[in-house]
């Protein structure tokens, strides 16, 4: 996994909070229940998920325990609950959650709650959007 | 006064106030400090070289490295007047206070003084070293152009190094002790045993010989040896003919815990912020405030402290050498068609240089000089502490030079702790760089493949520090709090050899304000 491919994908998760308002979601996905509508939520907020994905694929390769979307988006739901946010309740609010994954992030990073992938230090919760985007690109 | 010692007779005998051993920056300091202040003292400044570089002086210093890869000892350091200041690159920085402190995770750290101690001869160093205006706090540096990194309160901080322009001693300072009538400066005269009283309590003499030339005595009231952290520990253990060991080495430990600064790439650092710069700490000798300096990225001393490991700073190196980018590709490509062999993967290399085209015109301007090249992603070049380690040593190895000294063999050793340094502060850089947004780091394998090997890509920075170490035990030292030697009364060591801790700074500077120091110490035992 190249340099070039982290920065595209990194690029794409810390300006999640800054990307066009014309990537626009679907939703209504967020007032409903929990299960593959969050992840595809989630994984919409990746600007360039086949890079996250080839990421992700290398996570889950070190990890194969976590291929399972199911676990991955409750590890995820589980971060951001620690910053008090639920991510299924609000409804129809894309930047908000492509901000607090941001906010996660970084805090994965203050908390120490990193993985090494292929040597990259990734945050956890970013490290399980990549595999995300893996899993629903059938990696 | 200048002399070439093979002028004088065979048997000549010199007498002198002072002996000072060695003409690099620490004994050349010595001499000059007595040239300026206290024109009553015979100084003899002994100089095993000339004026200039000699093949067979410099085949003096040929040895054997038995430990780490190390560079070749006759090519780490010059045998002729200036010493290794006619080959350093200039660095400078004073040491931290940590360095001085005796931190528990740390065995055999502390200095047997604080940085107060050293504060007042620093800002002559500086002077000496002809630097800039002695500010390192990083924000006097920084501006628009070369901003520093937002890291608030975190485990990092920014601060500088000096350039000297650099100082070669020899060259600059030369003709002012050539002026000075209290001070000889012998050329071309080896020093190859200290002669001590049967006890070994007490220098009262010094041979030297000159290559196919006269063999002479030195006779002072008191000996200063600075003829750096190889050379001195080597003449004091081949001068075993009262003491077996050698001289001031009646607790064996005169040699031990060499230390250098290992410099090596520890990681890789993607900078995904696009506002944000790594210039500060990416580019070399910048000129500022008429002077030059580097920016560093620092291991704050709350972080060594919280973490228990060395002090540790970082630069950021922007050239295009990794595999992964267009440019890369490109030369690639262009040294096979210079070669006529075939990269290792053409394709992918062909891939890379069309797909990656920006990239490409970037580096090729760069590399014309015609742009900086705003490289996204950079090296992550650590300079680390060393631990003392008394196994990492200077040895007596059995050949023996034209002069009939022994060579000497060199055990530059490290320690898990020393590997734990890097990788602790690779880890920390990683985390510092996700939680403020700036980026990601990769970290290199060999970090966590064991506790115990390195890399081939380690060097040292010819740093030779803690053979003849600092400190009030003569257990633990084999100098004294005023660089004399323990146990022998007129016997004093300057230069980096005395360092008891290595720091992460370069040593010139504190070798000068050291050498400084000793010669106001000495300028009052001599009058007294």
């Amino acid at each position: 996994m190249n340099r070039r491919f982290v920065l595209a994908t990194a690029l794409g998760a810390l300006l999640w909070p800054i990307v066009a308002p014309g990537r626009a979601l679907a939703l209504g996905a967020l007032d409903r229940p929990p299960g593959s509508d969050l992840a595809r939520a989630l994984v919409a907020t990746l600007r360039r998920p086949d890079s996250a994905a080839a990421v992700g694929r290398a996570y889950l390769a070190r990890f194969p325990a976590e291929a399972l979307s199911v676990r991955l988006v409750e590890g995820i739901r589980e971060g951001l609950a620690r910053d008090g946010f639920d991510p299924v309740v609000p409804a129809g609010r894309p930047a908000e959650l492509r901000s607090r994954l941001g906010e996660r992030v970084r805090r994965d990073f203050a908390e120490g709650r990193v993985v090494a992938v292929d040597g990259w230090m990734l945050a956890a919760t970013e490290a399980r959007l990549f595999a995300l985007a893996a899993l629903r690109r059938g990696g | 006064m200048l002399r070439d010692a093979r002028e004088l007779e065979d048997g000549a005998r010199v007498e002198c106030d002072l002996c000072v051993v060695g003409g690099g920056a620490a004994g050349i300091t010595v001499a000059r400090a007595f040239a300026g202040s206290s024109p009553s003292a015979r100084v003899c400044l002994v100089e095993a070289g000339g004026l200039e570089y000699e093949e067979a002086t410099q085949a003096l210093y040929r040895g054997r490295n038995v430990g780490l890869p190390y560079f070749a000892l006759d090519v780490s350091r010059l045998r002729y007047f200036g010493g290794s200041t006619n080959h350093w690159a200039g660095r400078c920085r004073p040491l931290d206070p940590i360095d001085y402190r005796a931190r528990p995770w740390v065995p055999l750290s502390g200095w047997p003084f604080g940085p107060e101690e050293l504060e007042p001869y620093y800002r002559q160093a500086h002077e000496i070293c002809q630097l800039g205006p002695y500010r390192y706090d990083a924000a006097f540096w920084a501006d628009e152009g070369l901003p520093l990194l937002p890291l608030g309160d975190g485990p990092f901080e920014s601060g500088v190094w000096h350039f000297s322009p650099p100082t070669l001693f020899g060259e600059v300072y030369g003709p002012e002790l050539k002026r000075a009538a209290n001070v000889h400066v012998l050329l071309h005269a080896n020093a190859i045993e200290i002669e001590t009283d049967e006890g070994g309590a007490g220098v009262t003499g010094l041979s030297l010989a000159c290559l196919d030339g006269p063999r002479l005595t030195v006779r002072a009231r008191a000996y200063v040896l600075a003829c750096g952290g190889l050379e001195t520990p080597r003449l004091m253990l081949a001068s075993n003919r009262v003491v077996p060991a050698g001289v001031g080495n009646r607790h064996d430990l005169v040699g031990r815990c060499f230390m250098e600064h290992p410099h090596v790439v520890t990681g890789a650092v993607a900078l995904t912020n696009p506002d944000a710069s790594l210039a500060f700490y990416a580019r070399d000798r910048v000129p500022g405030h008429g002077a030059e300096f580097r920016g560093r990225l620092h291991l704050a001393e709350s972080a060594q402290e919280a973490e228990r490991v060395g002090n540790l700073e970082y630069v950021f190196l922007p050239e295009p050498s990794t595999e992964d980018t267009g440019y890369a590709a490109l030369r690639c490509l262009l040294r096979g068609a210079r070669t006529l062999t075939a990269p290792d993967d053409l394709l992918g290399d062909l891939a890379l240089a069309v797909a990656d085209i920006d990239d490409v015109v970037a580096g090729l301007l760069w590399r014309l000089g015609l742009r900086d090249y705003t490289a996204s992603s950079f090296g992550l070049y650590a300079y680390a502490e060393q631990r003392p380690n008394p196994d990492s040593r200077v040895l007596l190895g059995t050949e023996r030079d034209a002069l009939g000294m022994p060579r000497i063999r060199l055990d530059w050793r490290l320690t898990p702790e020393d590997k734990r340094t890097l990788l602790v502060g690779a880890q920390l850089v990683a985390r510092e760089f996700g939680r403020t947004g700036l980026g990601r780091v990769q970290i290199r394998e060999w970090l966590t493949a064991d506790e115990t090997s390195w890399p081939n890509d380690l060097f040292g920075g010819h740093h030779h520090m803690g053979t003849t170490r600092m400190d009030g035990d003569p257990r633990r030292g084999v100098v004294d709090a005023e660089c004399r030697v323990h146990g022998v009364d007129n016997l004093y060591v300057a230069g980096s050899s005395v360092f008891p801790t290595s720091g992460v700074a370069n040593p010139t500077l504190t070798i000068v304000a050291l050498a400084l120091r000793l010669a106001d110490h000495l300028q009052g035992s001599l009058s007294s």
